[in-house]
């Protein structure tokens, strides 16, 4: 029976003398999704992904991409795998265009590909200039391209916004974004900026020294910050009536009143009180923000 | 087939690097500067060896000096072929392809063979050359010249192993050549030893052959040192973390 997940790992580690970067690592990522790998410098990231590249052996563990086990079909999974660890891999004395030919000549793959994948991250114009040449964006856009070559059904990118100024950042953002839907090619995005990942991903798994704290929908990422709604309005006892009928739990504080709710229902229950002719003099939003958990869950991490 | 595939890639990425200018310009400089030690001395030489013909003595006066620039030569064509895979943080993205670590091990290690037995074609038509030029009146003996250059692609075996091993192994270029160079060097005087003349490094020494009957050396140390030390580089390099 076929596994829901793409990328399975089972009590995946990788230990070193007297250092183990990545600890029974249990990594679930679903087919079609922006998977958001989370963690502060040194967490174990990329270890983690030249792992499931199979540039690094695991000590111990198992990895399962595409339904199969890697260290067995290791060729045969990455014919699947588009990738960049770190700073893309491009050779500087040659053109960006001769660079993604030395990729479709061992990925057996016609010289078209290059005008795709060309196309794809906006390098058309610049294709015969020397990759040395590029901007800092440029090679991280080229190192896509390389990634998209051979048209992969999963994109691994070991933090490809590192370095970027914001115009770059908001480009490469795009980019991911659009793969899943465009492409229809599932993406594993890690790094160690939760604004980033919160952009792009669908579900996100947070690890720190190695281990994985978390793995879930951002949603259920955000609900540990045990959001609610605070509202001050006019009469209290018959707004908090109106918010228990609505099926709103409700708790009467100092000056006001805390609304066990979706933050996204602020909207819909600012318009019913008014109404129903209800004065709301103050709504906000209240509880951790999604970076307090996660500073909270990396015990305070300093790189972020 | 998967090897030929890498070894097409390896050679499109030495284009516009000082690889190619190398592997010409070695047996071109080498050959100039034969051609002033024998514009200079013929007479002088001749007198002291006159039982060997013009062309015997020019691969004479050669060997020693070629035996030394050889192995350095390869010393440098491996380190340029992994200068390039660490200077552009290449392995990361090369071992991250549906390809195998013995094919891209395999694919470098033919690279840096043929490309020294490149150098080894041009050194024997530059050698030729400098004989027309020098206008030596004998026959060119194409038979001793064929079987030197023979020899010299076996002795090219055991240094191409041991240097594409190292090269692959040390990030920093610098470290292999030192070691690449010393060896050379130090191949001088290990070659007159009986238990140290088969370090890989020497086997160029003994592949003159005019008058000369340790052409075995060459032969047996380039056949042995060569597969074996091939062998135990690729074990490890598919062992390896790439970092």
């Amino acid at each position: 029976m076929m596994s829901e997940w793409m990328i399975e790992t089972k009590g995946l580690s990788k230990k070193f003398r007297n250092f183990t970067p990545v600890d029974q690592l249990q990594l679930h990522v679903r087919e079609g999704e922006v998977y958001g790998f989370l963690g502060p410098n040194g967490a174990g990231k990329t270890t983690t992904i030249r792992m499931l590249l199979g540039l690094i052996r695991p000590s111990s563990g198992s990895i399962h991409i595409f339904d199969r086990e890697l260290s067995r079909y290791r060729s045969h999974i990455l014919s699947q795998v588009g990738a960049m660890v770190e700073s893309p891999s491009y050779y500087g004395h040659l053109t960006g265009r001769e660079n993604l030919k030395l990729t479709c000549t061992l990925l057996r793959i016609p010289e078209a590909e290059v005008d795709r994948v060309l196309d794809i991250v906006r390098l058309s114009r610049a294709q015969h200039k020397l990759a040395r040449t590029y901007s800092l964006g440029m090679k991280q856009r080229l190192g896509i391209a390389q990634a998209l070559l051979g048209q992969p059904k999963l994109l691994i990118l070991d933090e490809p916004t590192n370095g970027l100024d914001p115009a770059g950042i908001q480009e490469i953002r795009e980019l991911i974004v659009q793969m899943p839907r465009e492409h229809g090619i599932t993406v594993f995005i890690s790094s160690h900026i939760l604004k980033e990942i919160e952009l792009v991903a669908n579900r996100v798994g947070i690890i720190h020294t190695g281990r994985l704290l978390f793995e879930g929908e951002m949603s259920e990422l955000r609900e540990q910050g045990h959001p609610f709604i605070r509202l001050h309005a006019e009469p209290v006892q018959q707004t908090i009536d109106y918010l228990h009928t609505w099926g709103y739990p409700v708790e009467a504080v100092d000056h006001g009143m805390n609304i066990k709710a979706d933050p996204a229902e602020a909207s819909v229950i600012n318009r019913r009180l008014i109404m129903n002719h209800v004065d709301v003099s103050h709504l906000s939003i209240g509880g951790r923000s999604l970076e307090d958990v996660f500073l909270e869950m990396t015990k305070g991490a300093d790189s972020l | 087939m998967m090897l030929l595939r890498v070894l097409q890639t390896e050679w499109a990425k030495q284009r516009r690097s000082l690889l190619p200018w190398l592997v010409i310009g070695g047996p071109l400089i080498f050959a100039g500067m034969m051609w002033v030690d024998l514009y200079l001395r013929y007479s002088y030489l001749s007198g002291r060896h006159p039982e060997l013909t013009p062309w015997e003595l020019l691969m004479q006066e050669g060997f020693m000096l070629w035996g030394l620039f050889y192995p350095i030569g390869i010393t440098i064509i491996a380190a340029l072929v992994h200068y390039r895979e660490y200077h552009d943080h290449g392995w990361k993205h090369l071992l991250a392809l549906p390809v195998t670590r013995s094919s891209v091990y395999t694919a470098k290690w033919l690279l840096i063979w043929l490309l020294s037995c490149v150098t080894v074609i041009l050194l024997l038509v530059c050698l030729y050359a400098t004989g027309r030029i020098l206008q030596f009146p004998e026959h060119f003996p194409l038979g001793q010249y064929v079987l030197y250059g023979i020899n010299l692609c076996i002795a090219a075996l055991g240094v191409t192993s041991l240097q594409h091993w190292l090269s692959s192994r040390l990030s920093n270029s610098l470290y292999a050549i030192a070691i690449g160079l010393s060896g050379s060097i130090g191949a001088l005087f290990l070659a007159q030893s009986e238990i140290t003349r088969f370090v890989p490094y020497a086997s160029a020494l003994f592949a003159m052959t005019v008058h000369n009957e340790d052409q075995w050396l060459t032969i047996v140390t380039g056949l042995i040192a060569g597969p074996v030390l091939l062998l135990v580089g690729m074990a490890e390099f598919r062992q390896r973390d790439i970092s």
